[in-house]
């Protein structure tokens, strides 16, 4: 038995097609866990409590994206079990769009970015549902960046307002902060999907191949690309454009992070523009994906068993620039509604259920937590009590019970005690003398 | 001869131990004997030839039963564990005042001697007689030196093993009159003339005798009340090793004895395993009291691997073996904390804490990793133990590997929740003035956390050491 993560064609091979059904969905529902996927990724957001470069590095950037690798990894098994990609494929799609509507309604920096980061991992596994592995750790890869850089910005603004993470109540850093600024419109650029930007060629990759599987999934995947634009500019412009909503004392303070703060931010931007281009397209230039030749070893044993559908270029180049085209106009629509932003107007309908997360979490609550507990308690008060240890302690009542009756027959009258001398004598007899005489004897008086 | 050192080491020590008054010369004594013991085992098992390692001598020949000792992997690996435990739960405890010392120390000797007895005897009468020895020093260190309700509690838990005892004693009979050449010895036993259907009875007899101990659900409640009424060193001894004999009991004295019943009776057992898991980790989940919530999630812990002893399979029982050893390590780590938190503020409930990250940082470190540990992370001991637990368990059947797999997402619910509420949160006003705990329980936590790591990384050794009990099961088998 040997534990290896190549898994060797010729043992998978061996699996019969439900086996490799179940494997692969078992190691999918560990990588739902871990990268925040429905409907296990409510805690990703709650885990943006911690420190701002924890969740830069953690939760955006790399830990979380490690369900994503394993899939990857295992893209021999999932190329051979089409049941469980689509089941991919449908939660990863689901999940970006998920989550894209609930970042359209939150106020906290962080949880904007939060719930952005598990719209992304969604696009991921839909990469990898549609079999684009390549595209697939390919936006892990820029994802890591422009996330980063966004976290971090974020923390640079936190840091800027005192620890205040509202966005409805900043407004106007733009020009106090100008590092941070830049840095960060580039990388909501970038993970709109604008191009070049990397954020671009990552998601078109992903996006054309869900097209070639199945164009539905590249119209949902294309809207949720357009709410992603439109929650990021929201993002942008409540908290850089318009008028400053905090108090007069943060105003006051307001000031650029220091260069151990920008430094990373500029090098994170310049990577968020750039890093795409290791990713080029065939339709830009024939053989110009170095990151494909770079991880064809890995996904050399998938290849074989796939004949990938290539989309005629002139589709191709319709549906980027139609997609491209949008993507700009919700930009401008976001970054223009916003910037008049003044007071926050209680949400309702839709809003607010957008805003309460569409409740999943007291949906959870109330369907898994509090029943648990629920039980527990019944299990701790009822039954361990009464039940189990009463049954234990019922067996030692009854003993002392039947000594206190037997005891009664030590009444101290001599006469019961002559009564029973001689019952007992009689079976004393019955037993010594066990011969048939008596026992015949005692069955003709009964 | 090593073996029979053992005993007689903790024995000299524990009867002269009477004799002293004084609280620290009580407890000197008694370290000073452990590490002896500690370090006899140590040299016995490592350095020795292996013809050291048993020991035979006439003791009621008319009957067939004889003093006969010997040293295999899992006595080894279970010899160490008392060794290593004493000194360790000694240590910790230290700073522990009792009424009378000298014969509370004395009677921990005892209580080890028992304990030595168990894992060494190779002769069933003798099995037997440790089996009851090891009971009575605990017996009387609940009773005398325990909490409120101590009478009650050691009474339940004295009669309730001691039941299982009787029934093991009626069970050593019935086997001994169908041994070949009417004798005590372990090889007769294994190699009786009982029929297959002949085995039913001895084994149930035998099996609940070690079920009461280990325990098995549903006959486990003796367990908690006692670990939260026995003072806390005892209560150590009792779920770091003792509990361990229960375990030991039926990969020795079951398993090769009743091949036939174990395969038949195997399913129930093993459910009824993996229900007292999950079951014990709920309970483990709504316990206020840090002392009754490790007891429950030892019960969880001890399910686990009696429902591998009974799956059978090489993984499985090399799971076994090592997570006894790693099982009785941690468990005493965290009841050191729990006396630490108990004895320095008061309390043992886990609404009254918070905040102790912030005023004892050191303690904290240690207790997550502990509390990790019980989690059965990777890189700690238990990870390695529960992982070959759950493939052996697996490949006796996955349903049931995978119901007992719950039992490890509520083990990290009650762990994580009772680290949340010790350690993080608000300060209380029963935390306000805590300090670090003592260097004692200092550093012997250091020690067993450097365990619980080294074994997480590297746990060969274990496997190394215990080999040869797995591979002569799988013969019988």
């Amino acid at each position: 038995m040997k534990f290896s993560f190549r898994w060797p064609v010729a043992a998978v091979t061996q699996l019969s097609a439900t086996d490799i059904t179940i494997i692969t969905t078992l190691l999918f529902v560990g990588a739902m866990g871990k990268s925040a996927q429905i409907p296990l990724y409510t805690w990703l957001p709650d885990a943006m409590a911690g420190p701002t470069p924890v969740s830069a590095l953690i939760h955006a950037a790399t830990m979380v994206t490690a369900g994503i690798y394993m899939i990857a990894r295992s893209n021999i098994l999932y190329t051979m079990a089409p049941a469980t990609q689509t089941l991919v494929a449908i939660i990863g799609l689901s999940t970006a769009i998920f989550a894209a509507t609930i970042a359209l309604k939150q106020n906290d920096i962080k949880k904007v970015l939060a719930y952005s980061t598990v719209s992304q991992l969604g696009y991921m596994f839909l990469g990898l549902g549609v079999g684009a592995y390549t595209g697939a750790v390919f936006h892990v890869m820029t994802h890591a960046f422009f996330k980063a850089l966004l976290f971090l910005g974020a923390g640079s603004v936190i840091h800027a307002m005192h620890h205040e993470q509202d966005i409805t109540k900043m407004g106007g850093l733009k020009s106090k902060l100008p590092i941070t600024h830049l840095t960060f419109l580039l990388g909501c650029i970038a993970i709109a999907g604008v191009p070049p930007f990397s954020g671009f060629f990552s998601k078109d990759e992903i996006l054309m191949a869900a097209y070639a599987t199945n164009p539905i999934f590249y119209y949902v995947g294309m809207g949720g690309a357009l709410l992603t634009a439109f929650y990021m500019f929201r993002l942008y412009s409540l908290t850089f454009l318009g008028n400053f909503r905090g108090t007069a004392h943060q105003q006051e303070h307001l000031h650029e992070s220091p260069i151990a703060m920008t430094l990373p931010l500029m090098v994170l931007a310049f990577f968020a523009v750039v890093a795409g281009f290791i990713g080029i397209p065939e339709l830009f230039a024939p053989n110009a994906h170095a990151l494909e030749h770079f991880l064809a070893p890995v996904f050399a044993g998938s290849k074989a068993l796939t004949h990938a559908h290539h989309l005629e270029a002139s589709t191709e180049w319709i549906l980027m620039g139609t997609a491209t085209t949008i993507i700009l106009i919700v930009i401008v629509y976001a970054i223009t509604k916003f910037k008049k932003y003044e007071t926050a107007e209680p949400n309702t309908g839709i809003a607010k259920v957008l805003e309460n997360k569409w409740y999943i979490d007291e949906l959870y609550d109330t369907v898994i937590v509090k029943p648990l507990y629920w039980f527990a308690s019944v299990l701790k008060n009822s039954v361990e009590k009464l039940v189990i240890d009463g049954a234990v302690n019922g067996v030692g009542k009854l003993v002392g019970y039947g000594s206190r009756q037997f005891r009664l027959l030590q009444s101290g009258q001599v006469g019961s005690y002559i009564l029973m001398m001689v019952m007992a004598l009689v079976l004393f007899i019955i037993i010594w003398f066990n011969d048939t005489t008596i026992m015949r004897f005692i069955h003709k008086i009964f | 001869m090593i073996p029979v050192l053992l005993l007689f080491i903790p024995l000299v020590a524990g009867i002269l131990g009477f004799f002293i008054k004084d609280q620290k010369a009580a407890s000197n004594w008694a370290i000073v004997a452990s590490v002896i013991t500690l370090l006899t085992a140590v040299i016995g098992i490592y350095a020795m030839p292996a013809s050291m390692h048993q020991f035979e001598a006439t003791w009621l020949p008319s009957i067939g039963a004889s003093f006969s000792v010997a040293l295999d992997g899992m006595s080894k690996m279970l010899v160490l564990l008392t060794a290593i435990s004493m000194p360790l739960i000694l240590i910790a405890t230290r700073n522990n005042n009792y009424s009378n010392p000298g014969a509370f120390y004395a009677l921990m000797s005892l209580a080890q001697v028992g304990l030595m007895g168990v894992f060494v005897s190779m002769d069933a009468l003798l099995f037997y007689f440790f089996w009851e020895l090891a009971l009575i020093p605990v017996y009387f260190l609940s009773s005398i030196w325990g909490g409120e309700k101590r009478i009650a509690v050691t009474f339940k838990f004295f009669i309730y093993t001691f039941i299982g005892s009787l029934l093991m004693l009626v069970g050593i009979l019935f086997v001994y009159l169908h041994t070949k050449d009417h004798s005590f010895a372990w090889s007769s036993f294994t190699n009786t003339d009982l029929l297959s259907g002949q085995e039913t009875l001895p084994f149930f007899l035998f099996f609940i005798a070690f079920a009461i101990k280990m325990p098995i659900f549903p006959l486990h409640t003796w367990q908690p009340d006692a670990y939260e009424q026995a003072p806390t060193a005892t209560t150590m001894v009792l779920s770091g090793v003792m509990v361990k004999m229960g375990l030991f009991a039926a990969i020795r004295w079951v398993l090769p004895l009743f091949p036939i019943a174990t395969k038949t009776f195997a399913m129930p057992i093993v459910i009824l395993s993996v229900i007292g898991m999950i079951y014990a980790s709920l309970i483990a989940i709504k316990q206020d009291d840090i002392k009754r919530l490790i007891a429950y999630s030892s019960i969880a812990h001890i399910g686990l691997m009696a429902a591998a002893i009974f799956a059978g399979g090489t993984l499985g029982l090399q799971g076994v073996q090592v997570q006894m050893f790693n099982h009785g390590i941690n468990v005493i780590g965290l009841w050191i904390l729990a006396n630490a938190i108990e004895s320095t503020l008061g309390t043992r409930k886990l609404s009254e804490l918070g905040g102790l990250a912030t005023k004892a940082p050191t303690m904290a470190i240690l207790f997550v990793v502990l509390a990790f540990a019980n989690i059965a992370l990777p890189l700690t001991n238990a990870f390695i133990g529960e992982f070959l637990l759950f493939n052996g368990l697996f490949q006796y059947n996955i349903w049931i590997a995978a119901a007992a797999g719950v039992s490890i997402i509520l083990g990290a619910i009650y762990t994580l929740q009772m680290v949340q509420k010790v350690l993080f949160g608000e300060v209380s006003a029963v935390t306000a003035n805590a300090t670090e705990i003592n260097s004692y329980s200092k550093w012997v936590l250091i020690v067993i956390v450097i365990a619980v790591i080294a074994l997480g990384v590297y746990p060969q050794p274990l496997i190394d050491l215990t080999k040869d009990s797995v591979n002569a099961l799988l013969v019988i088998k």
